[in-house]
């Protein structure tokens, strides 16, 4: 699973909302915490979360959300689906 | 069809990014005292304990309080219970910490012109009405609010009027709207929805049909006047209540398991001596079987786009919701045409 996809639909994301992206990709890590170290607001994760059903054809549940707290929580979560 | 697909459409897409601007809001709400002159039937805050607490009227500690809701997150405050207005020392230094708020008020008393945060007043039903829904704390039938209350807000674009829908007024509505309209304000609709083990005859049962058709009928009558959108009217008119249709963010329904999330992590819902409960509600009390709640529709459907994009016409819903609850809570914010279309389903 590239994570680098991720990132890259996270970042889509983001665009238009309040946030410095650029300064942002200076210090984030594949497990940096979206809302507690990224600052991440729910309804931008909430459009997130739709993009990776999109773009990775999975059905995620609004109850697999806290689950899903960074890139690496979310490739986890991808290869595990993958594999079932 | 899928959410990208969606902002494939420019009217859409447009909208989208009018309201993303403001997704990073994070509420909470903040009793400011156990004073109220009056005493409104099904009233949230006299309904259950929360009035038996001691006010805590010091502006310095409210000061002091709030710097720490800001590092909680917190950027948006709703002051109710049970009337802000009466603690005017209060809201400023509320306003000084947090710029971004809400004040739900009666609206006997006015609040000084450089605090300027939203300001919310109930209307409760015309001349006939209003007085007999919300008598004063002695026990005798209250003053008619809504002359008293254009008068105190003359002129005043802090000020968007809420009706509340009960089982009695649908047609009292048309004698507030013209007041309202005549005198350049804006209203927006709340439906009476009960505390906990409360038996009103105020709840709505066999009036949604009607109370649906008197808010379209408003917003055609008064399109300039009226802040609402036909997705508020049926979401807020159904036999299930909001919670039946789209669970409930609120850390409240971690009662029933749900993982916390988004607002369920952050919400608190504070009494006026500052204290909490963890399963905080922005109504407590209220009984979820028959929450319509306009304030708690503010979080429950704005909070669940994922279930909007099962087509175009709930994205479209979706959206008019989040604009229309913007117009409501953000001072300055101008709401734009309804986007939803779709021929209401049976109530």
């Amino acid at each position: 699973m590239d994570a680098h996809m991720v990132w890259d639909l996270l970042w889509m994301s983001l665009n238009g909302g309040n946030y410095d992206i650029e300064a942002l990709k200076t210090h984030v890590r594949d497990d940096s915490n979206f809302v507690e170290e990224m600052g991440i607001d729910s309804l931008d994760l909430v459009e997130f979360y739709l993009r990776l059903e999109e773009h990775f054809n999975v059905q995620l549940d609004a109850d697999d959300y806290a689950g899903l707290t960074s890139v690496q929580a979310i490739t986890t979560f991808l290869q595990e689906k993958s594999r079932a | 069809m899928s959410l990208t697909a969606f902002l494939q459409v420019p009217e859409l897409e447009a909208r989208y990014k009018k309201v993303k601007k403001f997704f990073f809001l994070r509420e909470s709400a903040y009793d400011v005292t156990s004073a109220c002159q009056l005493r409104c039937e099904g009233c949230y805050y006299f309904a259950g304990e929360r009035s038996n607490v001691r006010d805590n009227n010091d502006p310095e500690r409210w000061r002091h309080f709030l710097e720490e809701e800001k590092q909680r997150g917190i950027n948006y405050v709703n002051l109710a219970g049970a009337e802000p207005a009466l603690r005017p020392k209060v809201l400023r230094a509320c306003h000084e910490t947090i710029a971004l708020g809400t004040v739900f008020t009666n609206g006997l008393k006015s609040i000084d012109p450089d605090i300027k945060y939203r300001i919310q007043v109930s209307v409760w039903g015309d001349h006939t009405g209003d007085p007999k829904y919300r008598k004063y704390a002695s026990g005798k039938e209250g003053p008619y609010c809504l002359p008293l209350q254009l008068q105190n807000y003359a002129h005043d674009d802090r000020v968007i009027f809420v009706y509340t829908f009960n089982s009695e007024n649908v047609g009292q509505v048309d004698e507030v709207l013209k007041h309202v309209d005549d005198n350049g304000h804006k209203i927006t609709f709340n439906v009476f929805s009960a505390p906990e083990g409360n038996r009103s005859a105020l709840k709505l049962k066999d009036t949604l049909a009607a109370t649906r058709e008197k808010m379209l009928e408003a917003m055609e009558k008064y399109p300039d006047t009226v802040i609402y959108s036909l997705y508020n009217a049926e979401v807020h008119t159904q036999e299930v209540s909001l919670r039946g249709q789209f669970g409930c963010p609120y850390p409240r329904a971690a009662r029933e398991g749900r993982k916390p999330f988004g607002i369920s992590k952050t919400f608190r819902n504070y009494r006026a001596d500052l204290s909490y409960e963890a399963e905080s509600c922005c109504v407590p009390d209220t009984d979820c079987a028959d929450c319509r709640h306009y304030a708690a529709g503010s979080a429950i459907v704005t909070s669940r786009l994922d279930v909007h994009t099962e087509s175009e016409m709930l994205f479209r819903g979706w959206l008019d919701y989040v604009d229309t609850y913007l117009a409501i809570w953000i001072l300055g914010y101008e709401k734009g045409k309804n986007l939803y279309t779709r021929p209401f389903s049976a109530v």
